[in-house]
């Protein structure tokens, strides 16, 4: 949970500074879930290039602006909008806008971490169960994450 | 107004009590005025109550609307700027040289500009943005705001109404608020049918007079006598009677409305009401559907021209029909804005613009009975939560899962797909079943019932019940990978095998090519499909045991355990395999399948929602292990035919299947990202002639490479080591040759049996200079 506070934390603070120079560091979600070598093809949500191929000369330059590269995933801003759907007691929302964080990042294991919480607090334990798992298997490597999902599989199962 | 009138009545009656001189006539004379008085005041009582409660309850039996899943933009989004501009289209979005407001988008190459509408979601409003998006071959580069607006990290756009279900009257509209109609579609519709809607009190004797004047002097019916109150009544009570009761109760009906409501509510009524064209069995009512149905777009996107045009067709909807009849429509437009023009409402120069405006209707009507095999399934999942009266009366919104751009890709080639793998039988057309879903969600992305696009006939991939054939291999395979008995390099037996049936019967299963193979690995007979291997394997295990797999994999069926089982000698519908191979694609986490995802109110207020839900039905290593041989079939077995077509697709996994005397051709298999299985025959169960290769992996090769199937990345599970072993499999491991070896993944607690390994054999390097050899 306190990485998920963390989360919204850092959500927070990129929304506010976005006019400011832009974080070393991403939100932590788009780092996640990167494999070392990704096979040709596979997309992984924050490694793609933000900045474009120049604009056609017909195009108006003055209306939009290319955005910097601190621009955060939009995983991690929909798993920003679900800590604040759970703080409003919205968790049906909550568990929507983390399934579409999966949609964009179906093998990120925040996202399904994310989610399982959603559904623990909604006392839907096995498919809490099931998301745990699941983030579980996504999770390796990433010790501390593993031990976040393990702690809420314990609750899960001692809630059941 | 009905107080008014009984006030008046009252004070004739007292003149003409008055007036009257013939004393003894009085009594007979008062009595039958207050007779009619009473009666009179009765009439409009009755008429008022009416009015009141049928106004007060105004409420549209509205059609539940049905939406396909939105595309949602952002870096990196699986989509190319064709298909974002196809879906754009399919919305009634208009290509403009700028954009200047919402519906409207702007392409240059790879760029494409567009203002979304907004939308009202079950889940949140999603605001109305001007986004830039640029493309990188099938993939968002980047997406940039207004410059000065907030960072645009996530678009999701509106998203397509696929269908509707209509009420039992055939009625749909869209009710629209009075605040949110264009004040030019209000001028006109006041202009042209009632210019003196702010002065009368529902019915309008000036109005009359002048109309009949015009009338005359036109020498036709160039305008109607009857106030916008009286037409709203006249639709609101769909009676066509022209008698001169009917008139007159109609007129009573006005003033009491009128006297009884304000005229903007009246107005709105209106708005909503008026019958404005008809598509098939579909009344098309009020001016937001018709802006729809006529222009594909909003009514707040619509400018003056096609505004004007609106208010012309209450006047006749099929006369002045301006997809149809669009010369008439024009004239009639025309002489609307003249209207307009004359009572001030219009400049001249604003008259003389949209006057010389050509007529441009939606080129795409929005396809709404397009996907009838998808629908049914939609409809089999809401039936379990929504009585059919519920789906036909309350306007509710229904979220579904359907992907249109895939569908549409599917079902551009799917016909010509099947026709190019079909052996030509007289008379008889092959058919086909496709079942696309999303692997991590389970979510029903695509659907085909039959070969041909729109068919509303038996849906094969809900109801064709047909054997599965050597599709049911993974499951037994899998039961043995759970076991600690078993890994991918045990040997088994491929060789004839007869087997006692509980009735006395012998069972002799035969390889598809009449071969028989000899020793074997585990993993080699399921990538090359050996049915007396499997049969070996499976009996070795207990046919239950393949049978309690298949149920934890997802299938819902009973069949009694015969051998026969272990080759697919068991039924289902195409998508039922999907949910056992769903299972298999999401690494052992089963999914249901589903088709809808919400549903909500009209205004958006969530009512039901159908969230992802998973549970882990078998363990990650033996699916990984499983996956191994899975993908080998398109590497070396069963379905290397497409291996250089799907070279930039590959890793995929999947299995062909065939049954007895090639009635059925199936192909199941999953990428990263969908999950897909086709079914090909015969709707009398003849035969096909096609294999699971020959027929349905084609197929699925055309969908998927269309599709752009993702390579999987199967995620090691800890305890997993890879070994590497003898090409060649034999029965005795002293008889190993580990000079031509392979490297195989092993679960590390299965290894102590590996007596047969040739890690440890050779060194390392061995091994690699071995394989790099047998390479050339």
């Amino acid at each position: 949970m306190s990485r998920l506070l963390l989360l919204a934390l850092l959500g927070s603070l990129t929304a506010c500074t976005s006019l400011g120079p832009p974080p070393e560091s991403p939100v932590p979600v788009e780092e996640r879930d990167v494999p070392e070598s990704a096979p040709p093809g596979v997309q992984s949500p924050g490694d793609r290039p933000v900045v474009g191929p120049p604009l056609p000369p017909d195009f108006d330059p003055d209306r939009p602006t290319q955005q910097t590269p601190s621009t955060p995933s939009p995983a991690a801003s929909l798993l920003t909008q679900v800590d604040s759907a759970v703080a409003a007691g919205q968790l049906d929302r909550a568990a929507a806008l983390a399934e579409r964080a999966l949609r964009i990042a179906p093998r990120d294991a925040q996202v399904w971490y994310a989610l399982a919480n959603v559904q623990f607090r909604q006392r839907r334990y096995p498919d809490a169960e099931g998301s745990a798992q699941r983030a579980l298997s996504f999770a390796r490597g990433n010790a501390q994450l593993e031990r976040s999902i393990n702690t809420l599989l314990t609750n899960i199962r001692g809630a059941q | 107004m009905a107080l008014r009138k009984r006030k008046s009545s009252n004070s004739r009656g007292k003149k003409s009590k008055a007036r009257s001189n013939r004393r003894r006539w009085l009594p007979f004379l008062a009595a039958l005025c207050l007779g009619g008085i009473a009666a009179g005041a009765a009439w409009f009582v009755w008429i008022d109550y009416q009015i009141r409660r049928d106004f007060d309850e105004l409420q549209w039996a509205l059609p539940a609307r049905l939406y396909a899943r939105p595309v949602e933009l952002y870096a990196g989004a699986h989509l190319s700027a064709e298909d974002l501009v196809t879906y754009l289209q399919g919305l009634g979005y208009r290509e403009t040289q700028q954009v200047a407001g919402p519906g409207e988008y702007q392409t240059r190459g790879a760029v494409v500009r567009l203002q979304t509408r907004g939308f009202e979601f079950w889940d949140g409003a999603e605001p109305s943005v001007f986004a830039e998006v640029g493309f990188s071959g099938s993939e968002v580069a980047y997406m940039n705001g207004r410059a000065g607006a907030e960072q645009l990290t996530l678009v999701r756009l509106e998203p397509v109404e696929i269908a509707q279900i209509n009420p039992d009257t055939g009625e749909d509209r869209l009710p629209v608020a009075l605040s949110d109609v264009p004040q030019d579609l209000i001028d006109a519709i006041i202009a042209v049918e009632d210019s003196r809607f702010y002065s009368h009190y529902g019915i309008d004797p000036i109005g009359i007079a002048r109309a009949m004047v015009s009338n005359v002097k036109a020498g036709a019916i160039v305008q109607g006598g009857s106030t916008l109150t009286q037409q709203l009544i006249k639709n609101l009570y769909l009676n066509r009677e022209r008698t001169l009761h009917r008139k007159i109760e109609e007129a009573g009906m006005a003033l009491a409305l009128d006297y009884r409501f304000d005229k903007d509510t009246i107005l709105n009524a209106y708005i909503n009401e008026v019958f404005l064209g008809q598509q098939g069995n579909r009344a098309i009512h009020g001016f937001a559907l018709a802006a729809q149905h006529y222009f594909g777009r909003p009514l707040n996107e619509l400018k003056l021209p096609e505004l004007a045009t609106l208010a012309g067709i209450a006047r006749g909807a099929s006369y002045y029909n301006p997809v149809r009849n669009p010369e008439r429509a024009t004239e009639r437009r025309n002489v609307v804005l003249g209207r307009m023009r004359t009572l001030g409402y219009l400049t001249p120069e604003e008259f003389e613009g949209a006057r010389e405006a050509p007529m441009v209707t939606s080129s795409k009507p929005l396809n709404r009975s397009g996907y009838p095999a998808f629908m049914e399934l939609v409809y089999e999942d809401l039936r379990r939560d929504y009585d059919a009266d519920a789906l036909r009366t309350e306007g509710l919104r229904i979220f579904t899962t359907l992907d249109v751009i895939m569908q549409t890709k599917m079902e551009a080639l799917l016909e010509k797909s099947v026709s190019g793998v079909e052996r030509a039988r007289e008379g008889k057309k092959l058919e086909a079943a496709v079942v696309i879903t999303d692997v991590n969600s389970g979510e029903v992305r695509a659907l085909a019932g039959s070969r041909q696009r729109g068919y509303t006939g038996f849906n094969r991939a809900l109801k064709a019940r047909r054997p599965i054939g050597s599709l049911v291999k993974p499951a037994v395979y899998l039961t043995a990978l759970e076991s600690q008995d078993f890994h991918l390099a045990t040997v088994l037996a491929d060789k004839p095998v007869s087997i006692r049936m509980q009735d006395g019967q012998i069972w002799r299963p035969e390889n598809y090519e009449k071969t028989t193979e000899g020793d074997v690995y585990l993993y080699d007979a399921l990538q090359r499909s050996l049915n007396l291997a499997t049969v070996d394997l499976g009996m070795a295990l207990g046919v239950d045991k393949s049978l309690n797999t298949l149920r934890r994999l997802g299938w819902r069926g009973e069949v009694a355990p015969y051998p026969s089982v272990l080759l697919g000698a068991i039924e289902m519908t195409p998508l039922e395999v999907t949910q056992i191979y769903q299972t298999l694609a999401a690494n052992g986490f089963r999914s249901p399948l589903r088709a809808v995802e919400a549903v909500s109110t009209a205004q958006g207020t969530p009512l039901t929602w159908y969230g992802l839900r998973t549970e882990q039905a078998a363990e990650a290593t033996p699916v990984f292990l499983l996956e191994h041989a899975m993908q080998g079939v398109f590497e070396r077995g069963t379905a290397k035919s497409m291996n250089p077509r799907l070279s930039n697709h590959l890793p995929l996994a999947g299995k062909t299947g065939t049954t007895n005397d090639l009635r059925d051709s199936w192909f199941a298999g999953y990428g990263s990202d969908l999950v897909g299985v086709v079914w090909l025959g015969y709707d009398d169960n003849t035969p096909t002639g096609l294999t699971g290769a020959t027929g349905a992996l084609r197929v699925w090769t055309d969908v998927m490479e269309s599709l752009d199937i993702q390579p999987r990345q199967p995620e090691e599970p800890p305890g997993i080591e890879w070994n590497q072993i003898p090409e060649r499999a034999v029965a005795d491991p002293a008889d190993r040759n580990c000079r031509d070896t392979l490297a195989l993944p092993f679960r590390a607690d299965s290894m102590t049996d590996l007596d047969w390994s040739c890690t440890g054999v050779e060194g390392f390097f061995q091994s690699i200079f071995n394989r790099v050899r047998n390479k050339d």
